[in-house]
């Protein structure tokens, strides 16, 4: 655990730092835990990829980061936003704090936006309840400038989120999320939806506002190769916890945690039968939350697991990429090789 | 479940009521009470114009009210499956000629042609049940062809069809086990449709004048003047027994369709 | 232009309800066993020569097709037939009537409208609350309710010698009372408060359920979501954007429910003795007159078939979707 202390050291004075995030659903079979004692940083005009299959809790964090769980979801540890804890300051201060110092693009544009008002309105409406001040005229000027900076005609204002293109709604949506120009961006799987060409779009898009803008930036996505060009540093996620984290380069090579291997499309595939089946990807389904295996939460769908996996819940271990990975295979202990994957 | 209770309770009124009241005190001949006299101990709840105890016209009332609420219920039911059943499982024009036809159904307004019908075939108790039976069956129809147009689809019916089951062994053996269910909690829910449009019926005259209903105590209630006489106890037993009847009807068919159709819970 | 074609859609699909209604109230009055003028000729022991003057009102002596083509011609040239019981055409006993329901009606669905929506919104947004639970099951008592049992009720508590007599016990106004000035208008309005009162509440409880299910429907959506992400107060993001969603299937549904209101007054109008379009009905019933009975079905199919029009034209007006595609 001495890494993880490191860790916390290594945090002071970042823009976002997350300490210790848990998030518990109710159900009526008892609390379902869907974030698990999550711990990260970022840097001003740093990106941050969250990488991890639909169901590990990524979504979540996107969204207790600025306290829109549903009220009956159970938040506990720190979400740290210029030193202000989000997850325990007033409501008021909480309104104030949304949009304007962080912001959103939401999974699927298509129901993120208000269906029956125009993109222009939605716009002005962000920028008006943050910049009180602001008169029409100079509320359609702005909106007109963000349109035209995410790539979009001023004109496209008066249009309805349905008559715009997936790719358009996701511009305008990136629109939105920067009307009140602030310090964090929060891109919750902005191009799922999106075909290959138009993410490709959007993604540089993306790309050129954050280094224009010194955003600091966090990229959820269950796709790691698009993290890799994109970011500077990537944590991948597993059954509500980061198992993986460094350099964004680094872990998609050298991947420390045999999840990462998965996820980044190099799972060692041949000669074993079991993973004919899957190609290209994890065999098996990610866990139940409310039934997670006992030890390392992996482990039934582990190619390396050993006899310690079962029981032990492994911590952060240094990596050779320089970043830290929560896998017994680098316990020099128990396991002598090393952690030569 | 105090919609079941409810039920229950009535179910047991209805088949006991000759054990509680003397049906020789609903003739206006054999009645024994005062002209609207107000609840006694002789009479729990008053009597009407003719003497009558209002508890006696009551407890006799269910009978009838449950029974036309039941096999109006029933010949909707039969109609609204037969239709939406063949208009799911043939498709085609068919679907198409009797899904317009039960869209054009649905919008003919139910009262005022339950009226124009009941007063062109003449007042009768058969005649009630034939009306609210013909009126209401059009939501039923659209509900059940949905289900079997799902039905349809499903694996073993198509394996069914491929080796060679007629129409009828299809539609028996597969469609209907599978689309019950679906009747059954919609049945629950008409039956409290039935009941208010006996009442309603009943009220506007177009009940059996010899057969007393909640629908018809409430009918002599009106032209007797119970309103403007201030004979509330003429009023209440009926008119609560109604609501009380109506209410955990409804309360069932929620219940049963919740049972029933699991996606709805959700929410 | 996709507005244009939405709209024409429409106005088709009504028209050829329009026509099926016609047709309808045909057979209705003529295929049953016993035609119209057979009934009333037994019921009133009607001497021959009258028989066949009502079967000549009807047309009943000319072959079906023939009498079809009479039939739909007068009642497109708005000709209803002579009332037996007014012995005036049909189309001015029912002018003479429409205004009352029009008044009862559109008072009562406004009320019933407002109070109804805001008690949904309410109880969608503190759901599970006392309020919420209680306004629930008002809204089952209400809908289990004869709405004509429960104007009787509110006549003995409000009308009745034995009540608080505030109110008269029937019709529009005070026969020989004031017929014109503010003192007409209120006099109307003293009629009017308890039949308005018992459709009010007889339709309230549905439309609030109708409006809590459809803003709870709204309140889980991803742009609410994206409201309250922005920095909105919870009210602003039901103002802004919950309530204007949730109210688009909510106001189709009421628009659609008018045709339906109107036949709904019968009980109520006859409890009332308020000389509208209900109460005409039952005369009618009682008489019976048949001309008359099948002028008013006719009418009501044809509110009920606007009522959707005008639901259809609102919702293309409110939801934009709509109006494109």
């Amino acid at each position: 655990m001495i890494a993880a202390e490191e860790r916390v050291q290594a945090s002071v004075g970042s823009l976002l730092s997350v300490r210790d995030l848990s998030v518990e659903y109710p159900s009526q079979a008892g609390p379902v835990p869907a974030v698990r004692g999550v711990t990260f940083d970022v840097a001003e005009g740093e990106i941050l990829g969250l990488a991890g299959e639909s169901g590990c809790g990524k979504s979540t964090i996107a969204h207790a980061l600025l306290r829109l769980l549903p009220p009956d979801a159970r938040v506990t540890g720190q979400v740290l936003l210029n030193g202000e804890d989000v997850l325990t300051m007033k409501f008021g201060r909480l309104r104030a704090v949304r949009w304007d110092e962080a912001s959103i693009v939401f999974q699927g544009a298509m129901h993120s936006m208000n269906p029956v008002q125009r993109v222009g309105d939605q716009i002005v409406e962000a920028v008006r309840l943050h910049r009180p001040g602001t008169n029409d005229r100079q509320g359609q000027a702005q909106v007109g400038e963000l349109l035209e900076r995410v790539g979009l005609p001023a004109r496209r204002a008066r249009d309805y989120p349905h008559e715009l293109s997936g790719g358009q709604r996701q511009r305008a949506m990136i629109a939105m999320a920067l009307a009140c120009d602030p310090k964090l961006l929060i891109a919750d799987e902005p191009t799922t939806a999106l075909d290959v060409m138009v993410q490709a779009q959007v993604l540089s898009l993306l790309k050129e506002l954050q280094r224009e803008l010194k955003l600091g930036l966090i990229f959820i996505t269950h796709d790691l190769s698009v993290l890799v060009e994109l970011c500077d540093r990537i944590a991948v996620m597993y059954a509500g916890r980061i198992v993986e984290e460094g350099p964004a380069e680094a872990i998609f090579e050298r991947p420390a945690h045999p999840y990462s291997w998965g996820l980044s499309g190099s799972f060692p595939r041949i000669g074993d039968p079991e993973y004919r089946r899957a190609p290209g990807g994890l065999p098996g389904d990610p866990p139940d939350p409310q039934r997670l295996p006992t030890g390392c939460p992996f482990h039934p769908r582990c190619p390396r697991a050993f006899e310690p996996c079962p029981d032990t819940d492994p911590p952060m271990y240094p990596a050779v990429h320089g970043g830290f990975a929560a896998c017994l295979l680098l316990d020099s202990k128990l396991n002598p090789e090393g952690a030569r994957a | 479940m105090a919609g079941l209770i409810i039920l229950g309770f009535f179910l047991i009124v209805a088949l006991a009521a000759p054990l509680l009241a003397d049906s020789r005190g609903l003739s206006p001949v054999g009645a024994t009470g005062g002209v609207l006299d107000p609840p006694s101990l002789d009479y729990p709840m008053g009597t009407d114009d003719l003497g009558r105890s209002v508890l006696t016209l009551t407890i006799w009332g269910s009978r009838i009210s449950l029974m036309v609420g039941f096999f109006a219920t029933a010949l909707s039911m039969v109609i609204g499956a037969v239709i939406g059943i063949a208009a799911g499982y043939y498709g085609g024009w068919r679907e198409t000629a009797m899904m317009r036809f039960t869209d054009w159904f649905l919008v003919i307004p139910f009262l005022p042609l339950a009226i124009v019908l009941a007063s062109i075939l003449g007042r009768s108790l058969f005649n009630i049940i034939l009306v609210i039976g013909i009126t209401s069956w059009p939501g039923t129809a659209r509900l059940v062809r949905a289900q079997t147009l799902s039905v349809k689809e499903r694996p073993y019916v198509e394996r069914a069809r491929a080796l060679g089951a007629g129409d009828w062994h299809l539609i028996t053996r597969h469609i209907l086990p599978n689309v019950f269910p679906l009747i059954f909690a919609n049945t629950i829910l008409v039956v409290a449709i039935a009941i208010l449009s006996e009442t309603t019926l009943s009220f506007l005259g177009l009940g059996d004048p010899l057969r007393i209903s909640w629908g018809t105590i409430l009918e002599f209630a009106f032209n007797g003047g119970a309103a403007s006489r201030g004979a509330w106890w003429w009023l209440l037993p009926p008119g609560v027994a109604i609501v009380l009847v109506v209410l955990a009807f409804t309360m069932c068919g929620y219940a049963l369709d919740e049972i029933l159709n699991p996606r709805l819970r959700r929410r | 232009m996709g507005a244009r074609r939405y709209l024409t859609a429409k106005v088709v699909q009504a028209l050829f309800t329009l026509a099926f209604v016609l047709v309808f109230n045909f057979f209705l009055f003529r295929i049953l066993p016993g035609n119209p003028a057979q009934i009333l000729a037994r019921q009133r022991r009607l001497p021959v020569e009258a028989v066949r003057e009502l079967e000549r009102d009807f047309g009943l002596k000319d072959p079906l097709p023939q009498q079809f083509v009479n039939y739909a011609g007068d009642t497109l040239r708005a000709n209803f037939g002579i009332s037996f019981k007014f012995r005036r055409p049909v189309g001015e006993v029912i002018q003479g009537r429409i205004w009352p329901t029009v008044l009862l009606v559109g008072v009562a669905t406004i009320g019933s409208t407002v109070i109804g929506l805001l008690i949904g919104i309410y109880g969608a947004w503190r759901r599970g609350s006392g309020f919420d639970m209680g306004s629930l099951g008002f809204s089952l008592v209400t809908y289990a309710m004869p709405e004509f049992w429960l104007g009787m009720i509110l006549l003995i508590l409000f009308a009745s010698t034995s009540g608080l007599e505030l109110f008269p016990l029937g019709n529009i106004r005070t026969p020989g009372g004031p017929a014109s000035g503010i003192a007409h208008l209120l006099d109307v309005g003293r009629h009017l408060f308890l039949p308005a009162l018992t459709l009010i509440l007889a339709l309230l409880g549905e439309y609030a359920l109708i409006m809590r299910s459809s803003l709870l429907d709204v309140m889980g959506d991803d742009y609410i979501v994206t409201a309250r992400a922005k920095g909105l107060r919870e009210a602003q993001v039901l103002r802004r954007h919950a309530v204007p969603n949730a109210l688009l299937p909510t106001v189709t549904l009421v628009a659609l429910n008018l045709g339906f209101v109107v036949s709904g007054a019968i009980t109520v109008e006859t409890v009332f003795s308020w000389p509208g379009l209900g109460l005409l009905t039952v005369e009618a019933l009682q008489a019976p007159d048949y001309p008359l009975l099948q002028g008013l079905f006719l009418l009501f199919s044809v509110a009920v078939i606007v009522a959707n029009l005008i639901a259809d034209l609102i919702y293309g007006y409110l939801d934009p979707r709509v109006r494109v595609a």
